[in-house]
């Protein structure tokens, strides 16, 4: 039996929980964010319900249908091209009207819609919780309350949604009365053959519409626009939008809600973080913890798998005749992915700590807090999310830096942006500070953070000077309320960042160490291997650092991956030694702890990975910046191992 | 005065939206309208930029784009 497939579009405000309610419904792997652009690109998931296949589409979280931005359009383009079957609007129950202001733009566009009254615990306990009947009948269409985060009211929506679909839903005509100057422009217009929506529409975005506006209309429109601006010295934007709210806040009259106080808990929480004094030490301090926390929690999960690999080379030792086929398993296999899937664990703690920050509304607080520092370097308040997303991987980071509009602030964010160290780059951090600096490797790790971070502004500034701005972006940004994570978003979230790293290390570094392995095994009977050679061969540049050939060669093969750097360590270091009590003794013998330091600096600057030199291409459009960015690494990294060796070397 | 001028436990109302389109459409498209109250709720190191509480929602604006906000001291 074939089933009948419909599109139901979600839509909504930003942080109005609406992706926790699309991963609700779709069951998919997505993430949540607070900041406008996480979903920039639409996003798609299914479910099979009651025989039918409902189709979800994620739309970004957007204001208005009607204004000029990336995300604006992506919404409005597809709502006008592709119209879904219906139009799941996802409505925040404790900030009503501007949240309902987006539905009258849907409902006057004749779009079928359902309403998701979402956050309903949180306006409940704030004694704002709107009646869903009475608001249902007000606005002549199905009102249901929705939680991303429990699955209580699921079925009910569910089943409301479905058996809309069956009966083919039509919406009902909104026409809400606008100032009269308004009317007279929107009959001027709807007289050259515009729908009424499509007029008011094209007045509230300038004439930034998905719809065709033919020579007539646009110069018909552009003289209503000035004609309503000098009766008013109000765009016709603000005519319209205070119509809007007019007609809600009559809804609200009769609904009786409507209420404007922040919950004391609420209040405290900022009164500290977003304090003029307190509020940038309050987000070092968390920085901190973070790195901390990932290093010492990381370590006990760390020692257990470490204890795992181990007994699986012991029984692989014992089991397998002595041969190649046994250095291979030993050697190659179990050293080289054990080596690091030791760091699984922190990797796991590291995006646990971004996740929680972005979803529990701090992110934003923090953009607001460093967006003064960003501004005096080129960048945008909007380049936050995507530098902290760098900490996890600089590939979707790069192009979270869609929604900066202004293409110099993108650039330099987007060049930067490798700076900002990733997860991948951590077990390697982790193994160094472990050996070198085993009582302060929290700090350490911290203070290699912070100077990714300090290195990334710092080129910021010299670009921003060199490379011309195009046009001011404006800052401004709502702070969402304060949110308890959704324990169920948080595990999907870590799960789906925890897959990544695993196939990464059953792919990418499974197939660097079996070469790493093979380079160094072959050729066998001679004085030199040939990674030995080759090391031999590269190590003079690296000498100045500190670092012998079995670290040229791990940094070499990072080109690939930075994982593999610590995976090629333990190859190169691990020869008959079984277990990370092993490598980190021959890591103590062989480096000084100032070349322990170098190889972490060096670690952290040098060239992107292949991925993200990809990445930096696609979205730059041209070859000429993935260069700049490789030769800038390796300058920065080289420079500043050297001073980090050198300096360091007085002091160890 | 304009929005930069009220200091914390003010309140105000909005008297009009002044400055560039984009702006202007912009603060409408988050509910920033004319008759509102709006109160100073946090400001950074370098008191560039600040938020605004509006409602129940708190908006960040860089004193550039506050100062196109033009405003009246409330007595209620």
């Amino acid at each position: 039996m074939t089933s009948q497939v419909f599109t139901v579009a979600l839509l909504g405000n930003p942080n109005c929980g609406k992706t926790s309610l699309f991963n609700l419904l779709t069951g998919s792997r997505q993430r949540t964010g607070n900041m406008a652009g996480v979903t920039v690109t639409r996003r798609e998931g299914e479910r099979e319900y009651q025989g039918v296949r409902l189709r979800f589409v994620d739309l970004p979280g957007i204001y208005s249908l009607s204004h000029n931005r990336v995300e604006e359009r992506v919404a409005r383009d597809y709502l006008f091209e592709t119209p879904p079957d219906l139009v799941l609007n996802v409505v925040d129950a404790g900030n009503l009207s501007r949240n309902l202001a987006l539905t009258t733009q849907l409902l006057e566009q004749q779009l079928p819609t359902v309403i998701a009254l979402n956050m309903l615990d949180e306006a409940e306990s704030q004694g704002i919780a709107p009646d869903c009947d009475n608001l249902a009948r007000l606005l002549d269409l199905p009102v249901l309350p929705s939680d991303g985060r429990k699955p209580r009211y699921l079925d009910l929506l569910l089943d409301t949604l479905v058996e809309q679909l069956r009966n083919q839903p039509t919406a009902p005509a909104l026409e809400i009365a606008y100032e009269q100057h308004v009317e007279q422009s929107v009959g001027r217009l709807t007289g050259t053959g515009l729908n009424r929506w499509q007029a008011v529409q094209a007045l509230e975005s300038a004439g930034d519409v998905a719809f065709v506006l033919h020579d007539h209309q646009r110069d018909l429109l552009q003289q209503e626009v000035a004609q309503l601006e000098s009766y008013h010295d109000d765009s016709a934007a603000q005519l319209i939008a205070e119509g809007r709210y007019g007609y809600i806040h009559g809804l609200m009259h009769n609904s009786g809600s409507d209420h404007d106080e922040i919950s004391f808990a609420e209040h405290w929480l900022d009164s500290v973080v977003l304090n003029r004094w307190l509020g940038l030490p309050v987000f070092v301090g968390l920085l901190w913890l973070m790195f901390e926390t990932t290093f010492t929690l990381g370590a006990y999960p760390a020692d257990w798998i470490d204890a795992a690999v181990t007994l699986l080379g012991q029984w692989l030792a014992a089991g397998v005749p002595d041969g190649l086929l046994r250095d291979v398993l030993v050697d190659g296999l179990v050293a080289g992915v054990g080596g690091v899937l030791v760091f699984l664990p922190n990797v796991v703690l590291l995006f646990t700590f971004i996740a929680i920050m972005e979803q529990s509304g701090y992110m934003a607080r923090a953009a607001f807090l460093t967006d003064r520092l960003m501004s005096r370097v080129g960048l945008h308040g909007k380049a936050f999310v995507p530098l902290v997303m760098g900490f996890g991987c600089n590939v979707p980071a790069i192009m979270a830096t869609r929604t900066i509009e202004e293409p110099r602030a993108r650039l330099i964010t987007i060049l930067i942006n490798p700076f900002m160290s990733c997860s991948a780059r951590l077990p390697v951090y982790v193994l160094l500070a472990g050996i070198f600096f085993a009582d302060q490797a929290g700090t350490v790790l911290f203070g290699i953070y912070m100077l990714g971070i300090l290195m990334a502004f710092t080129v910021a500034a010299i670009l921003s000077r060199k490379i011309p701005a195009q046009h001011d972006e404006s800052f401004i940004m709502e702070l969402p309320p304060w949110r308890w994570p959704s324990l169920r978003s948080l595990a999907l979230h870590v799960w789906d960042k925890a897959g990544d790293f695993l196939s990464k290390i059953g792919s990418v570094i499974l197939v660097g160490s079996l070469l790493i392995w093979l380079l160094q095994t072959f050729p066998q009977n001679a004085d030199q291997s040939f990674l030995e050679q080759l090391g031999h061969l590269l190590a003079p540049l690296f000498a100045p650092l500190g670092l012998g050939w079995q670290e040229t060669v791990a940094l070499l093969s990072g080109f690939i991956a930075k994982e593999v750097i610590a995976a090629t360590l333990a190859v190169v270091y691990q020869a008959g030694e079984q277990d990370m009590a092993g490598l980190q003794a021959a890591l103590l013998a062989g480096l000084a702890p100032a070349a322990g330091l170098a190889l972490m600096v060096f670690t952290l600057l040098y060239m992107p990975c292949l991925a993200t030199i990809a990445v930096i291409r696609r979205e730059t459009g041209s070859w000429r910046w993935a260069m700049v960015s490789i030769l800038l690494g390796l300058v920065l990294a080289w420079g500043g191992a050297f001073l980090t060796y050198q300096i360091g070397s007085l002091f160890f | 005065m304009t929005l930069i001028d009220v200091a914390k436990k003010q309140t105000c109302r909005i008297l009009a939206i002044k400055g560039p389109d984009n702006l202007r459409q912009r603060l409408t498209a988050l509910g920033v309208l004319r008759g509102q109250k709006v109160r100073l709720s946090a400001s950074t190191l370098w008191g560039d930029p600040r938020t605004y509480a509006i409602g129940r929602q708190q908006i960040c604006l860089r004193n550039d784009d506050a100062r196109m906000v033009e405003v009246e001291l409330c007595n209620d």
